[in-house]
């Protein structure tokens, strides 16, 4: 297995250590050793970034080029979010549910080898605008599966208090107020960025209209319009709480749903784009 | 002759020995308790002595050089002295152990396995401010000392790796252990309280107690409504004004003795209409209800009535129970080890023919 991808499949495994540390202290009715995980989570989070820092080196941009590299820079964003978030809000299971989240990503990213095979060189052309574009995108992304992923804590909260149920397990997960004060903070940053990354690709449209595909067009402009109007929504109050969080859970799964398109897009628009190359590569134990 | 080592004995009284009337008649002011240790400072064969005084126990434990039977009786006749409390009911009502089971006894009682409410946190803090007392005025001989400092950490061992201290088993601290798990911080949560029966008072006194202040208080008795003003440091809003307060409220306590539902659904829902994203905690003390049950299905409302907080503060209880078992076992393993090494030159306890039983069996 080359470095690159050792390190940040290494990283996933940390982080996983760090979401079992949790579930396992959770599982024993105990407090989740806060400085522990987050130490594990900081650790996975330096092995993955240089990881991902080698894998862009040799492939000469931004490592987004490939589904492996997506999910990595994915699961990557939601620690990178979680390191400012978590210290803000001091809330020991973001740091679980983060982990928890990157190392699936990360894991799920590295079982399918296929996914790896093909590596995009010199994706970007040079353009700085489109690989900033991109991975603006993928951090929105990121933020918006922590969002995800507070959301589903919240409902947990809320289902707990609401149907008297109250599992001593639950005692540990950050009060209602809490969630929905991160919840509408995670929206407005994740579609901030999300906002300066289609920016930028529409900018790019009008110089170079035939780079910027349809479907890829179509649906990452959707799920912009969708968070946009969840975000208004909030604001104004009239989407909060329990519906709220089914909301971000549900538009989750469509922004991963997108990541399909994107890819398409990039599939089909390879033979035209002269300075994409592929450079497959072997894995141990391929014939 | 060389001077016999000093035993460990212990004395005492709790709420499983005695009556409460016993008890208050021996719990112990600020200079009884002071002339009780210069007594047992004059006292000889006395070494160092601890006295333990909470509202369901009052316990000496000392090092003495007697032996035990003369030692129990000595610490009997100065508890006597010092309360002017017959000597003679005293012995009917008290207990005492020396040696491991002494020692048993008080990593129990530091653990709160002891206590009234078991896995309650209080007593250890109690235990702590006995022993420093007797640190002050240095009726603390090494053994004694040792014992304490190993009290301590058992304790602190027991709260942290059993379920002895897990959940709240008080109707004040579920609801408040619940309006934590909404607000997360108590303090910016506006309260108000209805009525001033006495679980109202027993919940609102836990809400200040976490912080909450400003509380506003509604109450028809206003001499009451002014005594839980004292109490919790809140506020009285007259009771007629109150549906006026209630949009502006994160937690309403309910407990009058109306007969007559006081908030309706419809009143909830108009009070959440003015601030939809802020939760409303409703805590119904009363019976019959104060609040109509169908207001809990409103969105960002969360209702619990006397019952519901019942039933979670007697299952914390039963889930405590279920760890007292575990934790009792590995509290007189770690006696036994410290005994090994502060016993009085012997391997073995003391012959417990000195014990007077303790209540509860907790000798075994």
């Amino acid at each position: 297995m080359e470095p690159d991808r050792l390190l940040m499949v290494v990283a996933a495994l940390v982080y996983a250590c760090a979401a079992a540390l949790t579930l396992g202290a959770l599982a024993r009715r105990r407090a989740p050793p806060h400085q522990v995980v987050f130490g594990l989570v900081l650790i996975g989070f330096g092995i993955q970034s240089t990881g991902l820092h080698l894998r862009g080196v040799s492939i000469g941009a931004c490592p987004i080029g490939n589904t492996f590299e997506v999910l990595q820079f994915i699961s990557w964003s939601v620690i990178l979010v979680y390191v400012f978030t978590g210290a803000v809000y001091r809330v020991t299971i973001l740091g679980a549910v983060s982990a928890t989240l990157a190392a699936v990503l990360g894991l799920t990213s590295a079982a399918v080898p296929a996914w790896d095979e093909t590596r995009r060189v010199g994706l970007f052309g040079g353009n700085v605008w489109v690989e900033t574009h991109a991975a603006m995108a993928f951090l929105s992304y990121g933020i918006f599966g922590l969002l995800a992923a507070t959301s589903v804590l919240f409902l947990l909260q809320n289902y707990s208090l609401k149907k008297k149920r109250w599992p001593s397990r639950l005692r540990f997960l950050p009060s209602v107020v809490q969630l929905e004060a991160i919840n509408l903070r995670l929206l407005a940053v994740g579609f901030a960025v999300f906002t300066v990354a289609l920016g930028i690709a529409f900018t790019h449209m009008l110089v170079n209209p035939s780079a910027v595909f349809s479907i890829k067009l179509l649906s990452t402009t959707l799920l912009w319009i969708a968070y946009g109007i969840v975000l208004s929504l909030r604001i104004r109050q009239r989407l909060f709480g329990r519906r709220l969080a089914w909301v971000n859970a549900v538009l989750f799964l469509f922004a991963l749903s997108t990541l399909w398109s994107v890819e398409a897009s990039r599939k089909d628009h390879t033979p035209e784009e002269p300075a994409v190359q592929t450079a497959p590569v072997r894995f141990p134990g391929d014939s | 002759m060389p001077e016999t080592p000093p035993a460990i004995v212990l004395v005492g009284v709790n709420h499983a020995s005695a009556s409460l009337a016993v008890r208050e008649a021996l719990s112990l002011s600020a200079g009884q308790l002071e002339d009780l240790y210069s007594r047992l400072a004059r006292t000889d064969g006395v070494r160092g002595a601890v006295v333990l005084g909470t509202c369901n126990r009052i316990e000496i434990y000392a090092a003495v050089t007697t032996p035990a039977d003369t030692a129990m009786g000595q610490l009997e006749s100065l508890l006597s002295v010092v309360t002017t409390f017959p000597v003679e009911a005293l012995r009917e009502v008290s207990y005492g152990a020396t040696g491991l089971d002494a020692l048993r006894h008080l990593y129990r009682v530091a653990a709160g396995l002891d206590s009234q409410m078991v896995g309650e946190t209080e007593i250890l803090g109690q235990v702590k401010a006995s022993y420093r007392q007797a640190e002050e005025r240095k009726l603390l001989d090494k053994p004694l000392h040792r014992v304490f400092q190993k009290t301590f950490q058992a304790a602190k061992w027991a709260r942290t790796h059993t379920g002895i201290a897990e959940g709240q088993v008080s109707i004040g601290n579920v609801a408040v252990e619940l309006a934590q798990r909404i607000f997360g911080d108590l303090p910016a949560a506006k309260t108000l309280l209805i009525g001033s029966g006495e679980v109202g008072r027993d919940v609102a006194k836990a809400f200040a107690s976490r912080g909450v202040h400003a509380m506003a208080i509604a109450s028809r008795t206003h001499e009451r409504a002014q005594c839980l003003v004292e109490e919790t440091d809140g506020r009285i809003v007259s009771f007629e004004e109150w549906p006026l307060a209630l949009p502006d409220c994160d937690i309403v306590i309910c407990a009058t003795s109306a007969r007559h539902v006081l908030i309706g659904k419809d009143a909830v829902a108009s009070a959440i209409r003015r601030r939809p994203a802020r939760p409303l905690f409703l805590i119904d003390l009363a019976v019959p209800r104060d609040i109509e049950a169908e207001a809990g299905d409103l969105s960002n409302v969360y209702l619990y009535n006397f019952a519901d907080l019942a039933e979670i503060a007697n299952e914390n209880l039963r889930r405590r129970q279920a760890a007292v078992e575990a934790c009792r076992h590995v509290l007189d393993e770690r006696a036994s080890a410290l005994w090994r090494s502060v016993g009085p030159g012997q391997e073995t306890p003391r012959p417990v023919a000195a014990n007077r039983p303790l209540p509860g069996s907790i000798v075994s």
